[in-house]
C-alpha cells in the first residue's frame, strides 16, 4: 500500500552517490562552539551580578567545570532574544523551530528575551527557558491576563486585596505590591472594581487601582495617578513612553488614542486595539471586525496587509520594530489547522515560518497573555 | 560517552553517516544541500555527545537534528519556492507512465511543506512509529498525524487515489 511511495524514495536515496564527511572540520566547530558556549555562559553570570537585561544562556544547574550540559541551548536562547514567532500546543512550545515540553498544559502565555512566561489550569503561573521551569505566581485561573515587555512580565495576583506582579526572567526577581488595592476587588479585568495590570514598559506598570489608572515605578515604588475615572479596558497597551488608550468617554466609539499622557496623541479609527511596537510607531489593532491590522501612531494610517486567502489572518506578536508574527487560518470556523507567517511592516509582505501548527482545538495558543476557553 | 570523545564520533560518522545523508537528501532534494544539514546536524551531535550517554540516543538525536534543522532553514531560505533538481521526463516507450508516475511523485514530493515531506520520510522511509517521528521533529503525535495525512492529501490531489491509495493515510502505529 505504501509501495509508490516507499519505492520512490528509496529509489532516489540509493541512487545518490555517496560523500565524504569532514569529521575533522566537525570536531574543530564542535569544539569552538563548546569554547563559545561556555563563555556565553559565564558572559551570563556576570551580567546578572549587574542585574540588567541578558540576552545570552543563563547558567541552570551546578555542572563543574567542563561541563557543558547545565547551559540552555544558545540557539534556542538566541531565538528568544531575537522574539522569533512562538506558539504553543497543549505542553509543548514551539520557538524558530525548537520545541521544549513545560511539563503542564498552557492556557495564557507571553514571549520575554529569555523564555515564555505562562499559566496553567490552576492559574499557577509559571516562568520557563527550555531547561527549567519554574512557579513564579498565581493568576486567576479562568481569565488569566499575562503582559510583557521585554525580559518583564506583569500580573494581577490572585488574593484579598489582589497584588500587582512584575516578574523580570533575565534576573528572577518579582516586585509585588498590592498599592492601594482593597478587600473585595476583583481579579478579573471586567469584573466589579477590578485591579488591572494594563501594561509594562520598562520599569513603569500601568495599573488600574482601587483609586484609578496610575502608572507605578517598579524601580523607585513612585504611583504616579493618570484618570481616577478608568476602567479595566482604558489603557491597551505601553511602549517606549507612548500609552494606547481609549479617550475618557469614547467608551462606545471607534477611537483609541496613543500618546504620552492620558489627554494627548494620534486618534486613530479603531474598535480594538492590542500591542504597541517595541518603540510605539505602530500599533496592532481592528478597525473592522476580525481584520487585525497595523496602523502608523503618528499618522493614524493603516499599513499594508497582503491577502493570502486565509479565511481569518491578523497580526499577533511584535518580533522587532519592523516586523511582526501572524497567524492564518484557511477556515475560521472549522477548527482548521494554523499557519504561522513573519511579515514586515511596511510592505505588507509575509512569508511562512511554521505550517499547519494546530488547531484551536487541540491546545493551541500564541504570546498574547490570554486565554479563550 | 560521557566525554566528547572524537575516535568514537569518527566512527559512528562512518557508520551512519550515508544513511543519515540519505534521509537528509529525501528531506531537501538536493545532494549538496543534504551534505550540508548532515555536516551541520552531526556538528550539533558532537557538541552534545557528552549528554548522549546511552549510544542508542544518538542516532536518534542526528536525526532530530537534521529534521529541526532543515525546518529551521526552511524558514529562513525559504525553500518552499525553490526548484528541484529532478525534472519528470518522457522515459522509454513502454514503461513511460511508470516512469512519468514516479518522477511526479518525486516532484510533488519535494513541493511540500517541508514539515509534511520531513514527516512522511520519517514515516515511510525511516520507518519510524509515530511517535519515533514526533520525537525527531520535535512536536507531537498528532502533529505528525496532521503533517502525514495533510502531506498525502496534498500528494493524492496532484497524482491521484490510484498512485496513492486513499486508505495510505489510516496507517497508524
Amino acid at each position: 500500500m505504501t509501495g509508490l511511495l516507499t519505492d520512490v524514495m528509496h529509489e532516489r536515496a540509493e541512487g545518490l552517490e555517496r560523500t565524504a564527511i569532514d569529521v575533522a572540520g566537525i570536531v574543530r566547530e564542535g569544539d569552538k562552539r563548546v569554547r563559545r558556549r561556555r563563555t556565553a555562559a559565564l558572559g551570563g553570570a556576570a551580567a546578572l551580578t549587574l542585574a540588567v537585561a541578558v540576552a545570552v544562556p543563563a547558567l541552570v544547574g551546578g555542572g563543574g567545570p567542563g561541563d557543558d550540559t547545565t547551559v540552555i541551548d544558545p540557539d534556542l536562547a538566541a531565538a528568544f532574544v531575537a522574539h522569533a514567532p512562538s506558539y504553543a500546543v497543549g505542553s509543548e512550545v514551539t520557538v524558530d523551530g525548537t520545541t521544549f515540553d513545560v511539563g503542564r498544559t498552557v492556557r495564557a502565555y507571553v514571549q520575554t528575551d529569555v523564555g515564555v512566561v505562562f499559566s496553567d489550569a490552576e492559574g499557577i503561573v509559571w516562568a520557563a527557558n527550555g531547561a527549567d521551569v519554574t512557579e513564579v505566581g498565581t493568576v486567576n485561573a479562568k481569565v488569566p491576563r499575562l503582559v510583557v515587555d521585554g525580559p518583564r512580565v506583569g500580573w494581577v495576583e490572585r488574593g484579598d486585596p489582589p497584588a500587582f506582579v512584575v516578574y523580570d526572567q533575565s534576573t528572577d526577581e518579582t516586585v509585588r505590591d498590592p498599592l492601594q488595592n482593597v478587600e473585595g476587588m476583583s481579579d478579573v479585568r471586567d469584573g466589579q472594581d477590578a485591579a488591572v495590570m494594563y501594561a509594562v514598559d520598562g520599569d513603569v506598570a500601568y495599573v488600574k487601582t482601587q483609586q484609578g489608572a496610575a502608572a507605578w515605578n517598579t524601580a523607585t515604588g513612585d504611583l504616579t495617578f493618570l484618570d481616577t475615572e478608568a476602567n479595566g479596558f482604558t489603557i491597551t497597551d505601553a511602549k517606549n513612553g507612548l500609552i494606547a488608550y481609549r479617550p475618557a468617554g469614547a467608551e462606545d466609539e471607534q477611537v483609541i488614542r496613543v500618546g504620552s499622557t492620558l489627554d494627548s496623541g494620534t486618534e486613530i479609527p479603531l474598535w480594538t486595539a492590542y500591542d504597541l511596537s517595541p518603540d510605539g510607531r505602530y500599533l496592532m489593532g481592528e478597525a473592522e471586525s476580525d481584520d487585525v491590522r497595523i496602523f502608523d501612531t503618528g499618522t493614524g494610517e493603516a499599513m499594508p496587509k497582503d491577502d493570502y486567502g486565509y479565511g481569518y489572518f491578523g497580526a499577533y506578536q511584535w518580533i522587532d520594530a519592523e516586523h511582526y508574527a501572524a497567524l492564518g487560518f484557511r477556515d475560521p470556523f472549522e477548527s482548521d489547522l494554523v499557519d504561522i507567517l513573519s511579515c514586515t511592516v511596511v510592505t505588507g509582505v509575509c512569508t511562512p515560518v511554521a505550517e499547519d501548527v494546530g488547531s484551536t482545538g487541540d491546545g493551541f495558543a500564541i504570546p498574547i497573555g490570554v486565554y479563550n476557553s | 560517552m560521557s566525554r566528547r570523545d572524537a575516535e568514537a564520533f569518527a566512527d559512528f560518522v562512518a557508520a551512519r553517516s550515508g544513511a543519515l545523508h540519505r534521509a537528509a537528501y529525501l528531506m531537501v532534494g538536493d545532494a549538496q544541500l543534504a551534505q550540508d544539514l548532515v555536516q551541520e546536524a552531526l556538528t550539533k551531535t558532537y557538541v552534545a555527545w557528552p549528554r548522549l550517554r546511552d549510544p542508542s540516543r544518538v542516532e536518534a538525536y542526528t536525526r532530530k537534528a537534521i529534521t529541526t534543522t532543515a525546518i529551521g532553514w526552511f524558514r529562513k531560505k525559504s525553500w518552499g519556492e525553490r526548484t528541484v533538481e529532478s525534472m519528470p521526463d518522457g522515459g522509454q516507450a513502454g514503461h513511460a507512465d511508470d516512469v512519468d508516475q514516479r518522477a511526479w511523485l518525486w516532484q510533488a514530493l519535494q513541493e511540500l511543506p517541508v514539515r509534511q515531506r520531513a514527516a512522511i520520510v520519517l514515516r515511510y522511509y525511516e520507518d519510524l512509529t509515530e511517535a519515533q517521528t514526533a520525537d525527531a521533529m520535535g512536536c507531537a503525535v498528532g502533529t505528525v498525524k496532521s503533517q502525514v495525512s495533510s502531506g498525502l492529501r496534498k500528494l493524492r490531489d496532484r497524482l491521484g487515489a490510484d498512485v496513492l491509495p486513499t486508505d495510505l493515510i489510516e496507517v497508524t502505529r
